[in-house]
């Protein structure tokens, strides 16, 4: 069988041939892993990946997995339609940027009418006692930003809008 | 003959107020928790014997909040409070309170700890006591004319603190006069909003500078011990990020001296309890007061594993008015203890923090040498409103080596899920070359995340592999999926463009 998932904006295809019950050889790129596995409940799941041991944790919904490794973290898209075109029409479209919780504004650093990059800081949020970098989720313009310096936001309150 | 409290009310969540709890059960006392709307499922509640509903999530209307805090001791009925670290540990108004009220407070009176929260009078009454201090000045500075003068007779680079500070708030480096204004512009407001007091004063700043403190104890009857240092230099923006002791840079001697000046500056300003003196010391291994942090501090667990005194236990002891147990002579610590503070936030995201709920969680249990003090259970959901800190894992080891290897063993076998952490930035902390030889000062982290991280290629492969199999599972399971799978390109770009058209 043949799949094809997306992690970090990248396509990685695997291949899947099964060798025995739960037991396959996986070809990823150009190297081939034999593979057995065991699930240990709904959402953990334990690899013999050529002998070596993976305890993983693994999550699944509609648009792809939640996967922790060694605890690492890493989220798996399935290549779907809807997906596609939801990617297709972040990239044309202006992006809303929310709080994801409540906090306060501690710096504003960039104006409405700026230009900005892919992953470039736009404000500072002081929350959990710590000050966190709101970065922009792709290159445009700053068509909107929010809140002032020092006001208290509620998480799902838009920070900025980019263009 | 001194009495023992019967309860005692922790002031305080999260791992902390766990750590108290655990303190006092082993005593026969009980504990009494108190939380916010926020927290009515926390662990510290779940342990304690006693609990009171102290108002909302927001700290400044619960944990923080003075008269609340008294009102349920009194109806508690405790004579005592403990107030952990953080919210009221270095309030001397909360000292105050619980002295006319007659609770005990366990840790200092409020006298020296209002002397040590403020930076310059501390400062001050060091230099009186013979205390070596970082050069700088004693006061704050009174304006922007005064601030150029005192900056040349300093000299750069320098830092800016905030008189009132800690915690690594209000602190402003200044490498060459051109950002000198601004720089102090901006360390007053931090200043004014994170302490309500905007003034600042210089300080000399120190090439490879090391944090390293020293833990004491003092009773009420004049008895002050240090119990050996605490390396703190693995600071991620003036945050402490790992600990251990003994330091890989300090030698004997210097160590004697450092611990000697220690109870010096403590006994300079009449304190009593557990309390800390941070130092910088410079490359030559010429150390300065730093500051004293008059609370329990989060680390103080490597002290405990290398000389077996419970901190917490002594507190509580000290401040039922008995002598200390043990005099400098027995202190002898044994091995080499570390410990990491995992955070509930994204390593690969800049450190943001990750709420939400804890959908699995096993713990490195068993084994000598590794302890686990943590504030979470399985189905836990961290809130947003507090601190990050999850848990403390605390290794120990014979020799360095073994305590790092048996570090990295417990947090392989550390398994939170649901939320990020900050357990695999430890790891590329502990087999950093550098780390390994205890060859480090408080640049190392910045230094390393200047490096690639060349971790996380493995489970990326097996990641994708899991999800392989899941998805291989699936189809086996059911027909839709592959059957979907198998759809060719044009057919697949036909149904876009119909979606597309829909929407």
């Amino acid at each position: 069988m043949n799949i094809s998932f997306w992690l970090d904006k990248e396509e990685f295809r695997l291949n899947l041939e099964e060798k025995k019950e739960n037991s396959v050889c996986v070809t990823l790129g150009k190297k081939k892993y034999s593979v057995s596995s065991e699930n240990l409940s709904a959402n953990e799941l334990l690899l013999n990946v050529n002998d070596k041991i993976y305890d993983i944790m693994i999550d699944f919904n509609a648009s792809g997995f939640s996967v922790y490794v060694n605890g690492r973290y890493f989220k798996i898209e399935k290549k779907s339609v809807s997906q596609i075109l939801e990617t297709q029409k972040a990239k044309q479209k202006k992006r809303d940027v929310k709080a994801s919780m409540p906090g306060r504004i501690v710096k504003i650093l960039l104006e409405e009418g700026d230009e900005v990059r892919d992953g470039q800081a736009v404000l500072v949020l002081e929350a959990m006692k710590m000050e966190n970098e709101i970065r922009s989720p792709q290159s445009g313009l700053i068509k909107r930003i929010g809140p002032k310096a020092s006001d208290y936001v509620e998480s799902g309150s838009l920070l900025f809008s980019v263009e | 003959m001194t009495r023992m409290f019967k309860k005692i009310l922790i002031a305080n969540r999260g791992e902390i107020a766990v750590r108290v709890i655990r303190a006092c059960r082993e005593m026969g006392i009980a504990p009494i928790a108190v939380y916010s709307e926020a927290d009515s499922k926390a662990l510290h509640v779940r342990l304690a014997k006693e609990a009171y509903f102290i108002g909302p999530a927001k700290p400044s209307q619960s944990y923080l909040n003075i008269d609340k805090i008294i009102e349920v001791a009194k109806k508690a009925k405790v004579s005592a409070v403990h107030p952990g670290y953080g919210f009221l540990a270095e309030n001397s108004n909360f000292v105050k309170r619980c002295e006319e009220e007659g609770i005990v407070f366990i840790g200092p009176p409020s006298e020296p700890m209002e002397i040590m929260g403020k930076k310059t009078l501390s400062r001050q009454k060091m230099v009186k006591a013979g205390i070596p201090v970082i050069p700088g000045t004693l006061e704050p500075v009174k304006d922007e004319k005064d601030l150029q003068q005192k900056a040349e007779e300093v000299g750069y680079p320098l830092l800016l603190k905030a008189s009132s500070g800690g915690g690594g708030k209000g602190i402003r480096l200044v490498e060459r006069r051109a950002g000198l204004l601004s720089s102090f512009r901006m360390a007053q407001s931090e200043a004014q909003s994170s302490f309500d007091d905007p003034s600042i004063y210089i300080e000399k700043y120190l090439e490879e500078p090391h944090h390293i403190e020293i833990q004491i104890l003092a009773d009420n009857f004049g008895n002050i011990i240090y119990l050996g240092e605490r390396e703190c230099s693995i600071q991620r923006r003036y945050q402490k990020v790992l600990e251990e002791t003994p330091s890989p840079f300090l030698d004997e001697k210097t160590r004697k001296e450092m611990g000697e000046i220690a109870v010096k500056a403590a006994a300079a300003v009449n304190y009593r309890n557990a309390g800390t003196i941070e130092f910088v010391v410079d490359k030559e291994k010429k150390f300065y007061f730093l500051e004293m942090n008059t609370r329990l501090q989060v680390e103080h667990p490597v002290t405990e594993m290398v000389t077996g005194i419970d901190l917490v236990k002594s507190q509580i002891e000290i401040a039922a008015g008995s002598r200390l147990r043990f005099s400098q002579m027995d202190i002898k610590p044994q091995g080499f203890s570390i410990e990491c503070r995992i955070y509930a936030e994204d390593p690969d995201n800049n450190f943001m923090p990750s709420p939400g709920k804890i959908i699995h969680l096993r713990t490195p249990a068993g084994g000598l040498g590794v302890r686990d003090d943590n504030g979470v259970y399985q189905g836990y959901e961290v809130p947003l409103e507090y601190d990050s800190l999850l848990s403390k894992l605390i290794s120990w080891g014979m020799t360095r080596q073994e305590a790092i290897r048996r570090m990295l063993r417990a947090l392989s076998e550390y398994h939170i899920y649901g939320i990020k952490t900050t357990i695999p930035f430890f790891k590329r902390i502990l087999l950093h070359p550098n780390f390994f030889k205890g060859n480090y000062n408080t640049h190392f982290i910045p230094e390393m995340e200047k490096e690639v991280d060349g971790g996380g290629e493995e489970e990326k492969v097996a990641a994708l592999i899991a999800a392989g199999i899941k998805s291989y599972a699936e189809s086996k399971a059911g027909p839709s999926f592959s059957s979907k799978k198998r759809e060719s390109n044009w057919k697949l770009q036909g149904r876009l463009r119909n979606l597309s058209n829909r929407l």
